[in-house]
């Protein structure tokens, strides 16, 4: 799969931009706050209909305008698509996809698979569970659509028992068959995301062992587990026996809603024990993890798009990094930097083309990138 | 909009609050009433009138009626042995379209969501509770919307009912009569088949 034309109207700082990326490794280039990672964004945005940095809709126009557009030219296998987003907040959110509406986005959503990588992304290992577990709902929506089916399904029962609970909470003698009838309702979609949840990280753990020693200096073991009060005992069990306590406290403490990811490394917990470095290129393989488990199972190279990976690395890092992003195992990348030069100088020295644009106060200018010798070496 | 009659725009107000009206159908039915007969405008503001203050519903199934005991639970001739248990009074209605039931109803008047506020002493399940009670009720029919809601209501349902011997049913979900496979939803689809019948030979079409 490859994005071959990105336009944007109105977009964050881009007035109006037309950028072609006739190449499978893409750099974007420039300083600070000039609008590289708005690039990528917006090119998020396209594949799964909001911003990956959490910003409503509202905030993702140009200062002052009402509306913005995005639209991609996408080659996958020998189809050429199109895909329109034209958002003007408050008003309408549309998505055109070869010239037809889209009717649920739902739908849509998983039609251009992505994974991005951004230096925020560390925070998984600091945050609360909801991160972790939005991490691995995001990845599971993009290869299966009743994956989200069971999820809303299930966010909705659990909004109602919660509801239920904090109502029974202050009654004297309260009607539990309401309870139970919710409680009956619960067990199908959660042994349903369980199951799915602990199958994704069942087939993670050997590629983020396998990408942590791509990518790290050292040879560390690293892992992660599942964690699901689902493992020890079944969704039936665990909602009678905490029952009383959620009466008590007027609101549900068992079920999947608590599962969580322990990040590890030496068999140690990842925000304890690892370094800045260390953590850095757990993230990272844990992206790329992610990344081939979408390739494998849809069949098809998804994006990837890489925001300032390249920071304070070594010009030997990240010769190693760019090698094995131009390897077989990746389709095209997108990749942001802010030096102009150094990042060029290496993938020439690697022979391998790519496609560059400056990006400058919300405008994109393409450099030209006569490269080593165009030999036999592009696929 | 503005009105040069005071008492035009008073009478376009109260029409625009119905459902599916509004302000330009409004006026257009009020200004076809100044230009009828004062008598027509009398005729109908009476007969509104007299539906409002006379429309009860039936002591027995809470279904919209003229009288205490609705016409369906008035009628001899209707199955007393099964209950059909609905949301609304529509559903009522959509039921009787189909010439398909011939026993009694019994309208919840809402449907189970914690959410809004709507348990269940807030529908009508005690007095379902002391007509299933009777011996003469065999079964009850739940036809409810296949929503989240509908099945806790549902679910709800079954548990209080459970110790009596009745029989309880739900209506088949599935593929729309008519409806073609390729059309249907996932999620329908994918029910029907979870849900399917055994087929049933030489027996024609016509066994209920």
């Amino acid at each position: 799969m490859n994005l071959e034309i990105l336009k944007l109207t109105n977009w964050k700082n881009f007035a109006s931009a037309q950028l072609t990326f006739a190449d499978r490794l893409v750099l974007l280039t420039g300083f600070n706050g000039m609008g590289k990672t708005n690039v990528l964004d917006a090119i998020y945005y396209l594949c799964m209909t909001r911003s990956y940095f959490g910003l409503r809709d509202r905030h993702l126009v140009r200062h002052n305008q009402s509306f913005f557009r995005l639209e991609a030219q996408v080659k996958q296998g020998a189809q050429t698509r199109q895909v329109v987003a034209k958002v003007a907040p408050g008003q309408r959110k549309e998505f055109e996809l070869d010239g037809t509406i889209v009717p649920k986005r739902s739908d849509y959503i998983g039609t251009f698979p992505v994974v991005i990588v951004a230096p925020a992304d560390t925070q998984l290992a600091y945050e609360g569970s909801e991160v972790r577990r939005k991490l691995l709902d995001a990845a599971l929506a993009q290869t299966d659509k009743q994956y989200l089916a069971q999820l809303v399904q299930f966010a909705r029962l659990l909004k109602q028992r919660n509801s239920l609970l904090r109502q029974l909470a202050n009654h004297p003698k309260p009607d539990l068959e309401l309870l139970h009838a919710i409680d009956y309702q619960l067990h199908g979609p959660s042994k349903f995301i369980h199951h799915r949840r602990k199958q994704y990280i069942e087939a993670l753990n050997p590629l983020l062992q396998y990408y942590y020693k791509q990518v790290a200096p050292q040879d560390e073991q690293v892992s992660c587990h599942y964690k699901s009060q689902l493992l020890y005992s079944d969704i039936e069990t665990l909602l009678a026996r905490k029952r009383s306590q959620d009466l008590a406290l007027g609101y549900s403490t068992a079920g999947i809603q608590r599962d969580d990811l322990d990040f590890r490394i030496d068999g140690r917990p990842l925000k304890q024990f690892a370094s800045q470095g260390q953590l850095k290129s757990f993230i990272l393989a844990l992206k790329l993890a992610q990344y081939q488990l979408l390739c494998t199972q849809r069949h098809l190279y998804s994006l990837l798009l890489l925001d300032d990976l390249f920071d304070k690395l070594d010009e030997h890092r990240v010769t190693q990094l760019l090698c094995l992003l131009l390897s077989q195992e990746f389709g095209q990348v997108f990749i942001t930097d802010t030096d102009h030069t150094r990042v060029p100088a290496i993938i020439r020295n690697l022979n391998h083309t790519f496609v560059q644009y400056e990006i400058l106060q919300g405008t994109a200018r393409p450099i030209a990138t006569s490269s080593a010798p165009n030999t036999t070496e592009d696929e | 909009m503005s009105y040069s009659s005071k008492l035009i725009e008073q009478a376009v107000m109260a029409l625009a609050n119905l459902p599916g009206i509004g302000p330009k159908t409004a006026l257009r039915l009020v200004l076809h009433l100044v230009k009828q007969q004062p008598e027509q405008t009398e005729a109908l503001a009476q007969a509104l009138l007299q539906m409002r203050r006379q429309i009860r519903s039936c002591r027995i199934c809470h279904n919209i009626s003229d009288t205490e005991v609705c016409s369906i639970c008035a009628d001899k001739r209707r199955d007393t042995s099964i209950i059909c248990v609905v949301e609304g009074i529509r559903d009522v209605m959509a039921i009787e379209e189909t010439g398909q039931y011939r026993g009694l109803y019994h309208v919840l008047g809402g449907l189970i969501s914690p959410i809004e506020g709507i348990g269940p002493s807030d529908l009508h399940i005690d007095s379902l509770e002391s007509r299933v009670a009777q011996p003469e009720v065999e079964e009850v029919l739940m036809a409810l919307s296949p929503t989240i809601e509908g099945e806790t209501t549902q679910h709800y349902l079954a548990r209080r009912l459970s110790s009596f011997s009745v029989r309880l049913t739900t209506i088949a979900r599935g593929v729309s009569f008519g409806g073609e496979l390729e059309y249907a939803d996932e999620l329908t689809l994918g029910r029907s088949i979870v849900g399917r019948l055994p087929l049933q030979w030489g027996e024609g079409q016509n066994n209920t």
